[in-house]
């Protein structure tokens, strides 16, 4: 091969390479895999709900968020974990339904005690924002939602924002911390959640907003100690 | 005569009461007893807003218990008034 055709084909391959693979790159210093703990040392790890229905619209919260996750700094869509949310953590502001959602009828917090969404990767991955020492992107995280013990393949729309390691930083917690923000809606019928007769559709909507704010690190464990 | 008055408007102070403290409340379907607080505070380091949320003890009377008391204190107004009109008619009849 002529040496002025050697430059335009590697140009090409690569192209060629990223374009097959896919892979984005975080656009910060980090060289290797990075397993990112939830901790509520780095912030309140959060998710809201919202019902609609005719009769009532009420907002609930649970608090009992846990989880562990891969970034891939050179593969970004290789990101891969499990988040899972207690039952019993659940409020709405009526005790009694506070009861009510943790029974059989409902989500049957003894035979199901949490929520999980297994991440199996990212797609359409894209950095929005980007510093010296943080970058945030954009993408879809596909994976497996598993409610009141039925397992469904699902995405979500993320936002995560990753924050390199400083003086800043260490006042909250070691290591490079995450952020993760999720918005999304589930359909109870979609995981055989029926309720009292009558009750879902009147009292409790049909479908439920969730909001999800997730923070972690990159050297601490769960209970929130380095 | 005198016994059914005192409940008529027993009765009667019972629905306003109960209705008063249902609209002062926010009028709400189902009685709340946890109030969420939403605590805001800007987060410099992730560039957004941090939330931290606390369930409160807070009691919210709704129609769930209020609509019973107002049926009630509407039974008693009515008894009240029936009886004292009965017994009206009664002494009327007899005079």
């Amino acid at each position: 091969m002529e040496a002025r055709l050697i430059g335009p084909s590697l140009l090409a391959f690569l192209l060629l390479h990223f374009a097959v693979s896919g892979a984005t790159r975080l656009p910060l210093p980090v060289n290797e895999k990075k397993a990112v703990t939830l901790s509520n040392t780095v912030g309140p790890n959060l998710c809201k709900f919202l019902s609609t229905a005719p009769l009532e619209e009420f907002e609930g919260t649970a608090d009992g968020v846990s989880g562990t996750f891969t970034i891939d700094p050179a593969h970004l869509e290789a990101t891969a974990g499990r988040i899972q949310v207690t039952v019993a953590s659940m409020r709405t502001g009526i005790t009694r339904r506070d009861e009510h959602l943790r029974s059989p009828d409902w989500l049957d917090a003894e035979q199901y005690p949490t929520i999980s969404f297994d991440i199996q990767e990212l797609k359409e991955v894209r950095i929005t924002e980007q510093s010296r020492d943080r970058a945030v992107l954009t993408a879809k995280a596909v994976g497996t939602f598993s409610l009141h013990g039925v397992a469904k393949s699902m995405e979500f729309p993320i936002t995560l924002t990753y924050v390199l390691e400083s003086s800043e930083t260490r006042k909250r917690a070691p290591g490079d911390l995450v952020m993760v923000q999720s918005e999304f809606t589930i359909s109870l019928r979609d995981f055989n959640i029926r309720g009292r007769q009558g009750v879902i559709g009147s009292r409790v909507g049909e479908t439920i907003r969730v909001w999800v704010t997730l923070y972690g690190s990159t050297a601490v464990s769960p209970s929130g100690s380095q | 005569m005198r016994r059914w008055k005192p409940l008529q408007w027993f009765g009667a102070f019972i629905v306003v009461l109960t209705a008063a403290i249902w609209l002062a409340h926010g009028g709400h379907v189902f009685t709340k007893d946890r109030r969420m607080v939403v605590h805001r505070e800007a987060d410099p380091i992730f560039g957004t807003t941090r939330e931290r949320v606390e369930w409160q003890p807070d009691f919210r009377l709704g129609l769930d218990i209020a609509g019973p008391l107002v049926a009630v204190g509407t039974g008693m107004w009515f008894l009240g008034w029936w009886r004292q009109r009965r017994r009206s008619i009664m002494s009327h009849t007899r005079g």
